[in-house]
C-alpha cells in the first residue's frame, strides 16, 4: 500500500467535515448542554415544579413534570450556550491593533 | 518518507478537517475494547428491561421525583447521595487517569463506544478501509447508493433504538414500548427519543473524533492528572528509528536501521488519525489499536512486541517508574474514604421521614373550652420498600410537662411503600398557662425575660415506626398563641 492512502493524504472528505465555525458552534453547544444538565439536576433536586406552576396558574390544563423539566433543561441550555457563545465570539475577533 | 512528503504546516490556526479511516486491526487490547463495548452497550439497552418486584429495577422516575435503583428508592431528599455519587465518579476518574492514563477515553466512554459500533456499521455495509475509501472518492452509481443507504438506514434504527432505550430510563420502558407500538407516544417523550437518537447519530456517525479532539473538556484537562509516571501509548523511537521499509529476514542493524518498518499500519488503525510515532498527543484517546497494529506487524517480521506499547515516560526515558506517588495516594485515600463513607450513609439512612407545615389560613383558634388550637399539616415519607404505621409525637424544647396535646392523642399514620401520606394534626394547648414558654424573642428584646404577651412556640414534631422505634425522624414549627 502506498503511503498515500495515508489519512494524512485522504483528499478531504464529503463527510463529516466542520470548518472553523462549525467546530466553534459544536463546542458552544456541547459544554453548555453539559453545564445546563448539571444546572437542571441540581436546580430540579431541589425544586419542584409542579406546584409553583400550580400556584402561578390556579385554573386551566397544568403541564406535567416532564414538560416543565424539559423546559427548564432548554432555558438553562439557550442561557449557558449564550454565554459561551459570546464568549467564545469575544475571544475569536482579533484584538485591536496596537498603534506603535 | 511520509514525514519528508507531508505538505508544510497551514499558516491558519484551524487545520482543515479531513476523513478519518480507521483500519480494521485484531490483536489483545481490540479484543478487550470489543469486550468493554459488549459489556457497556449490553448494561445500557438490557438494564432498563430489567425487573425488580413489581416494577423497572432501575427507573429515573423524573414525573414522580423518585429514582428507583433495583431494591433502593432515592428521593429529592436524599439529592446528598447523587452529589456524592458524581463526586465519586469524577474522583475514579482522576485516580484512573493518573495511574492508567486516558483508559476512560480508550475503553469506556459512550463516544468510543458507540462510535465502535457505528463503524462496524459501516464496515459490514461499505466493506473495509480500502473499499471504504474508494467508494468516497468514486462516482455515485447504483452500488455506491444502495451501500450508503444501507448504512444510514442501520445508523439511524440503531440511533432511534437508542434514543428509546435512553427515554426508556425515565418512563416505564415496557409502558413507552406499548406505546411507540400503538403509535400513541407523548409529544416530550418522542421529541427526546427523537433529540438522543439525533445526538447518537451525530456525534458517532458524523463527528466521531472530532467530539474528542474540539469537544470534549475532558480531553484538554485530563493532562492536568498526567505525570511522567502515568502509563500513555508510546512509540519506543530509540528502537524504532531510524524507520525503513525492508524485506522480511534483512538485519536491520546491518542496513542500518530501527525496528520501525514504516509500514504505517499505526496510522492507518488510529481512529483519531494521528501518527503515535510522533510522540504523545492530545488527540490521542489511548485506544491502543496502534499497539495491536504494531505487534501484528513486528510479530511478520520476527521481532519482539511492544515497539508501540502502553508504558510512562520515565520508562521511555529509562528511569524507574513510580506507581505509588503523592499524587495517586491522595487521589486513592480519598476515593477510598469517600466509597466507605456513601457506603455507610447509605445504610444509615432513614427511610422515613417528616415535613411539617402550619396551616397557612389560620394561625391558631380559641375553642369553647379556652383551649389554644393550631393545626399542622404533616407529610409522612415512608421510603421504605414496605408498608409502615407512624405514630407522630410533638414536644416542645422548653416543655416536659406535655402541656402541648395532639387531637387524636397518638396519632397513626400507615403510609404505603414508598409514599408520601398527608395527615392534618391539631395541637392544643391551655390558654393563659403561666408555666408556658412564652417567649416573642424574634421582635421584642426586651421582653425577653418576662414576657407577658403571649406569641410562638418553637414545637418539634417527631414520627417513629410503630413496630421499629428505631426508625424515626422529625421536624421543627412553631405554636402560634393570642396575645394576653
Amino acid at each position: 500500500m502506498s503511503h498515500n492512502s495515508s489519512p494524512d493524504s485522504n483528499n478531504g472528505a464529503q463527510q463529516g467535515e466542520l470548518g472553523p465555525r462549525g467546530r466553534l458552534a459544536i463546542t458552544v453547544a456541547w459544554c453548555s448542554f453539559l453545564s445546563a444538565s448539571v444546572a437542571t439536576l441540581v436546580f430540579f433536586a431541589f425544586v419542584d415544579p409542579a406546584p409553583i406552576v400550580a400556584a402561578l396558574q390556579p385554573t386551566g390544563a397544568l403541564p406535567g413534570r416532564t414538560a416543565l423539566y424539559s423546559l427548564g433543561f432548554f432555558f438553562f441550555w439557550i442561557v449557558s450556550a449564550v454565554s459561551a457563545g459570546l464568549t467564545a465570539s469575544l475571544l475569536c475577533t482579533p484584538p485591536p491593533a496596537r498603534k506603535s | 518518507m511520509s514525514r519528508a512528503e507531508q505538505p508544510p504546516a497551514d499558516e491558519s490556526y484551524y487545520q482543515a478537517h479531513q476523513k478519518v479511516y480507521p483500519r480494521e486491526v485484531k490483536g489483545r487490547f481490540t479484543t478487550l475494547r470489543t469486550t468493554a463495548v459488549w459489556v457497556l452497550l449490553g448494561l445500557f439497552y438490557g438494564l432498563p428491561w430489567l425487573r425488580w418486584d413489581d416494577r423497572q429495577a432501575i427507573l429515573f422516575d423524573l414525573p414522580a421525583r423518585k429514582f428507583h435503583l433495583l431494591g433502593l428508592t432515592l428521593w429529592p431528599q436524599d439529592f446528598i447521595f447523587l452529589a456524592w455519587l458524581l463526586v465519586i465518579a469524577a474522583l475514579s476518574l482522576f485516580f484512573f487517569t493518573a495511574v492508567g492514563g486516558r483508559l476512560w477515553c480508550g475503553y469506556a466512554c459512550p463516544q468510543t463506544v458507540w462510535t465502535e459500533v457505528f463503524i462496524w456499521m459501516e464496515r459490514f455495509t461499505e466493506g473495509d478501509r480500502a473499499k471504504r475509501m474508494k467508494l468516497d472518492a468514486a462516482p455515485w452509481s447504483g452500488n455506491k447508493l444502495m451501500r450508503k443507504a444501507a448504512k444510514q438506514v442501520l445508523w439511524i434504527v440503531f440511533s432511534l433504538w437508542t434514543g428509546f432505550t435512553f427515554v426508556g430510563f425515565f418512563t416505564p420502558i415496557d409502558v413507552l414500548a406499548e406505546k411507540v407500538l400503538t403509535l400513541s407516544l407523548g409529544s416530550w417523550e418522542t421529541f427526546w427519543v427523537l433529540f438522543y437518537g439525533f445526538a447518537t447519530y451525530g456525534n458517532a456517525g458524523f463527528l466521531r473524533e472530532q467530539v474528542c479532539k474540539y469537544m470534549c473538556p475532558y480531553a484538554r484537562f485530563q493532562s492536568a492528572m498526567f505525570d511522567r509516571d502515568t502509563l500513555i501509548i508510546t512509540y519506543e523511537a530509540d528502537r524504532g528509528e531510524p524507520r525503513g521499509g525492508r524485506r522480511k529476514g534483512t538485519d536491520p542493524r546491518a542496513a542500518g536501521l530501527g525496528d520501525c518498518t514504516d509500514c504505517t499500519m499505526c496510522v492507518q488503525v488510529c481512529p483519531t488519525g494521528i501518527d503515535i510515532r510522533n510522540g504523545l498527543q492530545y488527540e490521542c484517546i489511548a485506544c491502543a489499536a496502534c499497539i495491536d497494529a504494531c505487534d501484528s506487524v513486528m510479530d511478520k517480521m520476527g521481532y519482539p512486541r511492544g515497539l508501540v506499547r502502553y508504558d510512562t515516560q520515565n520508562a521511555l526515558d529509562h528511569k524507574q517508574t513510580r506507581v505509588l506517588r503523592p499524587r495517586v495516594i491522595v487521589y486513592g485515600v480519598l476515593l477510598l474514604a469517600l466509597c466507605i463513607g456513601f457506603v455507610v450513609a447509605l445504610a444509615m439512612r432513614q427511610p422515613i421521614g417528616l415535613d411539617v407545615l402550619h396551616d397557612r389560613n389560620t394561625l391558631y383558634r380559641t375553642l369553647e373550652t379556652g383551649e389554644i388550637e393550631n393545626v399542622y399539616l404533616l407529610k409522612l415519607i415512608n421510603k421504605d420498600s414496605v408498608p409502615r404505621r407512624l405514630i407522630v409525637t410533638v414536644t416542645s424544647e422548653h416543655d416536659d410537662s406535655g402541656q402541648y396535646r395532639l387531637d387524636p392523642a397518638i396519632p397513626t399514620f400507615t403510609v404505603p411503600a414508598g409514599e408520601v401520606f398527608n395527615a392534618a394534626v391539631r395541637v392544643r394547648k391551655n390558654a393563659w398557662d403561666d408555666s408556658a414558654e412564652t417567649s416573642e424573642h424574634h421582635e421584642k428584646h426586651e421582653h425577653d425575660e418576662r414576657s407577658d404577651e403571649a406569641g410562638v412556640s418553637e414545637l418539634r414534631f417527631e414520627v417513629r415506626a410503630e413496630d421499629d422505634p428505631s426508625l424515626r425522624a422529625s421536624a421543627e414549627s412553631r405554636f402560634f398563641a393570642p396575645r394576653r
